[in-house]
């Protein structure tokens, strides 16, 4: 068992400001911890199982993150596959995800994937903003579907050039293209939301465009 | 799913999380630092108001650009280095000031060397990758100037094609080209040959790339178990009834 430290964090330029509130909601939070299969023991020992709408611990930090797979659609109940990703990201990764924990981690990975389950680590919910994390669990979700990544990253790659964890094409629809899907989806048309939020998720997709396909797809957000 | 504690003498798995040593106050208080924080606040918030009190707080803003970039400044100094989500704000603020006296700030963080990779697993999570994108937010600001006539944000551009960062480069090619598509050539000879791809990178709506053709064929698992799931609750702004079940968080409890 390891211990770990909420790091300072500045909620409102995270996103946890606005969506905190939204998630203080029993209902939702009940929802969620059926859906996504939130193992009780992983979140308490002050992850937040304790106290749910506290905004600083990573319960709520989860939830906010939820929130948005679940309400960013002008209809949000138009959840079917034959429309856009931002529509059927919820579906998507509470089909996929069926156990959720929470962990300290070693400061590397912010999330890890294997069979049903997702492990979120402390980077999950403190380095990365509320939008962010919401793809996160859908690129997480990609790799449930059994989907690994293909081929290494490109020359000049920020995420090192010839290491593995590439998808090669776009048109391999692996878990690249559902982040960057998803985060572009948000940056065009996400409701309930800010243009700083979606101006954040703009440049985090166009981010993975560059540098995580073998091949460059040949577009950026415009 | 929800299970119960595992027995009392077996070893635990999960971990623990303390509370954070001293909630601390990251912004001063102080004229520029008080309209920084009002931007800060209203750009991240939404309601019927929200556009109405973003707008009053970007005109704060640009009422007072120079004092704002101390505020900034100071704001980036003082800050834990990977609270990456304040450190975008701030770049952020510097770009929507729109305004010349920004162009020194963007520029310096842009040229700053990214600091080496701290993640031993940039697959996940990439320090680099977080300091990328606060390099490309500030290139989009320099070429907003750039657009608007200022000739050294411009220059600024063609410098930051020298980086060695596909981002950075990226972002200025289509910066430079929103300014002047006949400066094609020019950024061309800037750039090392095996990225001169750069340059046909064509900026596009979501609605105009391929999209997952039928995602349902990637479940993991046939869709009649899936379906098995509920849909989440209507979302109420006002919250919602709670119903009562045990072993879950509590609000308010």
């Amino acid at each position: 068992m390891a211990t770990c430290t909420v790091p300072a964090t500045n909620n409102a330029t995270s996103g946890d400001n606005l969506y905190g509130p939204r998630t203080c909601w029993q209902e939702f939070v009940d929802w969620a911890w059926d859906a996504y299969g939130f193992e009780n023991d992983y979140w308490d020992d002050g992850f937040g199982y304790e106290d749910p709408c506290n905004r600083d611990l990573p319960l709520n930090r989860t939830m906010n993150a939820l929130w948005i797979l679940c309400y960013s659609a002008d209809d949000y109940n138009n959840d079917d596959y034959s429309n856009n990703c931002l529509h059927w990201a919820r579906r998507y990764t509470w089909n996929q995800i069926d156990n959720l924990r929470s962990l300290c981690g070693d400061g590397s990975a912010v999330a890890s994937a294997s069979g049903s389950r997702v492990k979120l680590y402390l980077g999950y919910w403190y380095d990365q903003n509320v939008v962010v994390r919401a793809s996160t669990l859908v690129h997480e979700a990609r790799h449930l579907g059994g989907k690994s990544h293909n081929a290494n990253f490109p020359a000049g790659s920020i995420f090192g050039e010839g290491e593995s964890g590439a998808d090669s094409t776009w048109d391999y629809h692996g878990a690249w293209m559902y982040e960057v899907l998803y985060l572009w989806w948000f940056y065009a048309d996400g409701r309930r939301t800010t243009q700083a939020l979606k101006d954040r998720a703009r440049e985090e997709a166009n981010l993975y465009i560059d540098n995580a396909f073998a091949t460059h797809p040949g577009f950026s957000i415009g | 799913m929800a299970t119960g504690r595992p027995p009392g003498n077996s070893p635990r798995t999960d971990d623990a999380l303390a509370p954070p040593r001293s909630r601390g106050r990251v912004l001063d208080a102080g004229s520029a630092a008080a309209i920084l924080n009002n931007f800060l606040e209203a750009a991240n918030a939404v309601g019927v108001d929200a556009e109405e009190r973003f707008r009053a707080a970007l005109l704060g803003l640009r009422r007072h650009p120079e004092e704002v970039l101390l505020a900034i400044a100071k704001v980036q100094a003082g800050c834990r280095r990977r609270d990456y989500p304040l450190r975008w704000a701030l770049v952020y603020a510097a770009t929507q000031l729109n305004h010349n006296a920004a162009l020194p700030l963007l520029r310096d963080l842009v040229l700053t060397p990214i600091p080496a990779e701290e993640s031993a697993d940039p697959h996940s999570f990439s320090t680099v990758g977080e300091e990328t994108v606060l390099r490309t937010t500030a290139v989009e600001g320099v070429g907003r100037l750039a657009a608007g006539g200022n000739k050294k944000a411009l220059d600024a551009l063609f410098k930051f094609l020298a980086i060695p960062s596909l981002s950075i480069r990226r972002a200025s090619v289509q910066a430079i080209l929103r300014k002047d598509r006949r400066l094609g050539k020019r950024i061309s000879e800037h750039l090392p040959v095996d990225q001169r791809y750069l340059l046909k990178v064509v900026p596009q709506k979501v609605t105009a790339v391929p999209q997952v053709p039928n995602p349902r064929q990637h479940l993991r698992r046939a869709e009649g178990r899936l379906l098995r799931k509920p849909a989440p609750p209507a979302f109420a702004d006002d919250g919602s009834p709670s119903r009562t079940r045990t072993r879950r968080p509590r609000i308010g409890g």
